[in-house]
């Protein structure tokens, strides 16, 4: 970590000062959204947490190993099913969060690699075909699977999940904390800070390890990664279980928050949102994908103040809310990539390899220069 | 005994055969090199050693066979491989480049050590060694490429065709530093387009044409035999 802290800045005074004001912007976020936006938006900036765990974990398999998967919302479903399954009335289950979120870590985990398994000879376009169908198939399952034996309830979905808590305390209901109420969302909020702060710490020390180092030289070149003394297989398949076990996670994280899941919420577009954050953001780069997380639950939300907009402009709605929100949302989404290719915040070599080809032919130059003193 | 002991090696892609039974042997200190018209299955053969192909036939090393050896341990067995096309990692600066070479290697003082030798043998890559590898010149990332693979402290360097699209004092230079690493006890089987170049900076020989091998011997003998001269020499 301090390397890569050293990366931002040299000054480490002024890091540290940072990072100081950053930790207080982050313990204090809930307070200052509630307050001047309303704890509706407390509720978006837990999504947003939820979201930049989703997006590390493709982060991982996308960014680091360059193994593009549409269907990382699978993982997601898994971890939520699974924390439905053995957490709520639906089979009388009522299993302690602390047990039921690392097993769902794992047990995406074992997804993971059962995707990765027949997958690892594929790349590009036609492995992105094949997580696409494999999200497709799980989210079918989960559809389907209400006979002959009720596994998943079907389209119905699965209700009156536990909430999340421990100990007999619940983050669902508002609490007393010296004497203020504190609304569960709050309670919420830091719980999924910490972890996403976990996951942070976990890819930034996968970053700079040995497996961070042969995922990017298998991105690179996989014969010459191979040719390294790299066992490509099995670090595509870590990277592949890695990835998913952070969407198990997220996907328990939601079954808890939501007290509700159906195969609706696990849709093709919710992985190529996920994809859109860490591409928008910056492939690799932690930073980046954390913003590209942010911008995008947060502008989709932000555009359905247009309806009210509207009506205060034109005294009545011109063009429906719903359409133009996503049409605005696209024309961002073309607008970042057309100006900045290599996403809104990306790493330093990525945004040397989007710049000009000058600098190379100018080396050209002095290298036959050189070769002929 | 010899390093490497190739006999009856078949490559095939699809119903195609590649290269058809051929023997080689490469002796420890030695620099052989593999020469032949585009087509000839030098670099089918290469890949076949590098274990990149499936192969029939037998590839003893040290005296064992690795025919059944992943790539990736190859190289703790101390064969590196200098991939055609060089195969170096574009995203990753010069110095990422050299680290991931010795990627098998856990002994980081000999690991630093060996990085400052291979910037005296290659001054130009120590001059870039924060550059985007992806950036450099095609001969800056020959030498990188050769520089990586020198990095596990390889026994056996295999090398395809490092003068593959280099201007020809690019070229020259190249072969000197292969003279230079053969000189250093490295034991190099090379594959190379460029006979002339290659006769001269060898010890010994193999001619290979469609699939099998119909001349070997010493370089020095080689270079004056007139069929090869009329060959593969362009006289």
């Amino acid at each position: 970590m301090p390397n890569n802290w050293r990366r931002f800045t040299s000054d480490r005074r002024a890091a540290y000062v940072a990072f100081v004001l950053l930790g207080l912007l982050l313990a204090a976020a809930p307070f200052l959204v509630g307050a001047s936006l309303g704890n509706g938006w407390v509720r978006i900036l837990d999504f947003v947490l939820l979201y930049i765990m989703l997006a590390l974990g493709l982060n991982i398999v996308v960014g680091y190993a360059g193994l593009l998967d549409l269907g990382y919302v699978a993982f997601y479903a898994v971890g939520a099913y699974l924390y439905a399954l053995l957490a709520s009335p639906h089979f009388g289950l009522h299993l302690p969060v602390w047990l039921i979120l690392p097993l769902g870590a794992l047990v995406a985990g074992l997804f993971g690699m059962t995707l990765g398994a027949p997958t690892l000879r594929l790349r590009g376009d036609y492995l992105a075909i094949v997580t696409l169908g494999f999200g497709e198939i799980i989210r079918i399952f989960l559809n389907n699977l209400n006979a002959p034996v009720n596994l998943t309830n079907g389209p119905q979905g699965i209700s009156m999940i536990d909430p999340l808590g421990a100990g007999g305390v619940s983050l669902s209901q508002s609490f007393e904390l010296f004497g203020v109420q504190v609304p569960g969302i709050y309670a919420i909020y830091y719980l999924f800070l910490a972890l996403a702060l976990l996951i942070v710490f976990i890819s930034l020390r996968l970053q700079d390890s040995r497996i961070g180092r042969a995922w990017v030289a298998i991105r690179e070149d996989e014969v010459a990664a191979e040719a390294m003394g790299i066992n490509t297989r099995n670090v595509k398949l870590l990277a592949f279980a890695m990835g998913a076990s952070f969407g198990g996670i997220s996907g328990g994280l939601f079954a808890g928050f939501q007290g509700f899941v159906s195969p609706e919420s696990f849709h093709l577009m919710e992985s190529i949102m996920i994809l859109c954050m860490v591409v928008l953001g910056g492939m690799g780069h932690i930073p980046g994908v954390i913003l590209g997380a942010i911008l995008l639950t947060v502008l989709p939300e932000a555009l359905r103040y247009i309806g009210p907009l509207e009506e205060a402009l034109f005294g009545r709605v011109v063009v429906d809310p719903a359409d133009l929100r996503m049409l605005i949302f696209g024309l961002a989404l073309i607008v970042v990539m057309i100006f900045r290719p290599a996403g809104l915040w990306p790493s330093k070599t990525r945004q040397r390899e989007f710049s000009s080809e000058a600098e190379v032919l100018e080396h050209e130059q002095d290298a036959l220069y050189d070769a002929q003193r | 005994m010899s390093l490497l002991e190739v006999s009856g090696l078949n490559v095939s892609y699809g119903g195609i055969k590649a290269v058809r039974g051929i023997d080689l042997e490469v002796a420890a200190g030695e620099l052989v090199c593999l020469i032949g018209a585009n087509g000839a299955g030098k670099t089918t053969t290469l890949k076949a050693l590098a274990r990149l192909l499936p192969a029939h036939g037998k590839i003893l090393y040290q005296g064992k066979s690795i025919a059944q050896t992943p790539v990736f341990d190859l190289v703790r067995q101390g064969i590196a491989l200098v991939p055609e096309g060089r195969g170096i990692f574009g995203r990753l600066s010069v110095e990422e480049n050299l680290l991931m070479g010795a990627y098998s290697r856990r002994d980081t003082q000999a690991i630093r050590h060996d990085l400052e030798k291979n910037y005296q043998l290659f001054p130009r890559l120590f001059e870039r060694k924060t550059q985007q590898a992806g950036t450099l010149s095609g001969g800056e990332q020959q030498m990188l490429a050769i520089g990586r693979a020198l990095m596990s402290r390889p026994r056996l360097l295999l090398l395809d065709e490092p003068s593959m699209g280099l201007a020809p004092l690019m070229v020259n230079k190249i072969f000197e530093t292969i003279r230079a690493i053969s000189a250093e006890g490295v034991t190099i089987l090379l594959v190379e387009q460029n006979a002339k170049l290659a006769l001269e900076a060898s010890h010994r020989a193999y001619v290979m044409e469609s699939g099998t091998i119909c001349l070997s011997g010493e370089s020095a003998t080689l270079l004056n035999d007139p069929q090869v001269r009329h060959a593969y020499l362009g006289e």
